[in-house]
């Protein structure tokens, strides 16, 4: 008996070593990451080239110098007090916080660009969110974007709405699923944008975040201002497009992150860095965007290369 | 009988409870860094030791313990999987911050596959870990990668922090973010603003919670940390557009 329960138990031990080497050994999928460069091979090009002039304008930033007395006006056109310390000497950021509201509101002015960043974390950034907060909808979200900065006196009558569209979400997701079981939509962003001699500008970064029931409670608005600083001759739009190839673009290139990238549309602008960087000339720059796709996941893609030999560094 | 017993209920156990393998993180945080910059056959990632390097200085200015601090020099899978030593490496400290390749199966610690942690591999948190931070692409894009049976990546770890989408190679993020944390800020806003700043609209930034209430954490002697949480099949996850 005693060597039929020991047989027995061999089995079982077999069998459940088996499961567990079975169950250990399941082949990860076929989606790998590249292993090699970008190459020609990962772009391809279905738009059509723009017609360029022969000189386009550059732009020159206006020095700007903040001082504590600007960053407690700027706190003050929210409602803040508090008092302003440097938070981050790299990027140039002070910050105040005002403890005295419930909950606390903080605005960050950034020295290197004049850049001002409002939020009122707890509800911009909330832990968990349990029902699908009430959005505005786009047109009322506009409304309510417009109004905000108005009563801030943060307007820019060179900008105007370039999109709207939510800007966080929390999801609940369960072991082995593709898709969330829960996904809710937290924030909406309503996004400006302006024109430089009639081409976008791309880097500026000018939004206001609306919360539940519509409530203003986060903005971004890196704009600096900028001077006619004469114009430079640009490269032909096929050059840039070998640029592109070669990885020679503004922002580090991430191609080598895709399979396959369709280059949709080729345009020109202007560069404007991050607001912990300090910049002094507005370059031109040619724009391509598209669709770029890894293990047959879609995303958009947007790369920039500058127009100009003389702006990169 | 016993050992069938005992081999079975090996297979249908939840995985380990949470981290019990350092009781002084309050006391004697530490953190641990690894970045790669060098893939040797192109592709290459150089800011990604500035980035490392402004981590490290952030958080040794702010008192922290270094537990390692690996470059191109060393690509040991080993240090992050369970079948390794991670108990002395990622899972034996409490941050840890990775520059270099990702996508949304692992992380690339060099270009052959040999050199490819796989989540499905790994076991964080069921030692000592509380956050781990991902500065590569696509790290966070499939939750249910960092829960895969039978080995959940997130085994206890509070947050993993990482990109939707792809994120640049930039030299300033491992600083913004780590001079967040020693700031009194949530890891989980210190990730998001932190990335924010240098990081265009275009750019969607993630992390996975073990549950919604480890969003509430700040790193140790910043603020409250909540108790290890239950490891269950269930996760939560924070996405976030740059602005």
């Amino acid at each position: 008996m005693n060597a039929k329960i020991g047989v027995l138990a061999c089995i079982a031990l077999a069998i459940a070593v088996g499961c567990l080497y079975v169950m250990d050994s399941d082949p990860i999928s076929v989606s790998l990451p590249r292993t090699t460069s970008a190459d020609d091979a990962t772009y391809s090009l279905a738009a059509e080239l723009p017609q360029v002039k022969e000189s386009y304008p550059v732009y020159q930033v206006s020095p700007i110098e903040i001082t504590e007395e600007q960053v407690k006006e700027i706190a003050s056109r929210f409602d803040l007090s508090g008092t302003p310390r440097v938070s981050n000497k790299d990027t140039g950021e002070v910050l105040v916080v005002d403890t005295s509201k419930q909950p606390e509101e903080q605005i960050s002015v950034y020295a290197h660009s004049g850049a001002v960043v409002y939020h009122i974390l707890d509800k911009e950034f909330p832990n968990e969110v349990t029902e699908q907060p009430k959005l505005p909808s786009d047109t009322e979200a506009e409304r309510i974007a417009l109004e905000f900065l108005k009563k801030t006196q943060m307007e820019s009558p060179d900008t105007k709405i370039v999109s709207v569209g939510v800007n966080q979400k929390q999801e609940v997701w369960e072991a082995g699923a593709t898709e969330p079981r829960v996904s809710y939509d937290v924030t909406k962003a309503v996004r400006f944008g302006r024109t430089l001699d009639g081409l976008p500008v791309y880097g500026d970064e000018f939004a206001v975040i609306l919360a539940d029931g519509g409530e203003a409670i986060g903005l971004v608005k890196t704009l600096r201002e900028v001077v006619p600083d004469g114009s430079v001759s640009i490269k032909s739009p096929e050059q840039a497009y070998s640029d592109l190839l070669a990885a020679k673009t503004v922002r580090p290139s991430v191609a080598a992150e895709f399979d396959d990238i369709v280059i949709e549309e080729v345009s020109l602008g202007y560069w404007m860095e991050p607001r912990g960087v300090m910049q002094e000339a507005v370059w031109p720059i040619y724009v391509f965007s598209g669709t770029a796709t890894h293990n047959n996941i879609e995303e958009p893609y947007i790369a920039y290369v500058f127009a100009n030999e003389s702006a990169e560094r | 009988m016993l050992l069938a017993v005992i081999a079975m209920g090996m297979i249908i156990a939840p995985p380990a409870c949470a981290g019990t393998g350092d009781d002084n993180d309050a006391s004697y945080p530490e953190f641990g860094v690894e970045y790669k910059a060098d893939y040797l056959v192109g592709n290459d990632l150089w800011q990604g030791a500035i980035s490392a390097q402004g981590f490290r200085n952030a958080l040794l200015n702010a008192g922290w313990t270094e537990s390692f601090f690996i470059g191109d020099e060393d690509r040991n899978v080993n240090r992050w999987t369970y079948f390794g030593v991670d108990q002395s490496y990622v899972d034996g400290t409490d941050i840890v911050y990775f520059a270099g390749h990702g996508w949304n199966q692992g992380i690339l610690l060099n270009s052959e596959p040999g050199k490819w942690v796989y989540f499905r591999n790994c076991e964080w948190g069921d030692y000592d870990a509380e956050w781990i931070l991902l500065d590569g692409c696509h790290t966070v894009q499939l939750p249910s990668e960092l829960k895969y049976y039978p080995h959940y990546a997130m085994n206890g770890v509070h947050l993993v922090c990482g990109f939707d989408s792809v994120g640049y190679d930039l030299p300033e993020d491992g600083a913004n973010v780590a001079n967040k944390l020693v700031d009194g800020y949530k890891v989980r806003l210190a990730w998001f603003i932190g990335i924010d700043e240098n990081h265009g609209s275009e750019i969607r930034v993630g992390i996975i919670g073990e549950n919604a209430d480890c969003g509430s954490d700040h790193v140790w002697k910043e603020g409250s940390v909540i108790a290890d949480p239950p490891v269950d099949s269930e996760i939560y996850r924070w996405l976030y557009n740059c602005n």
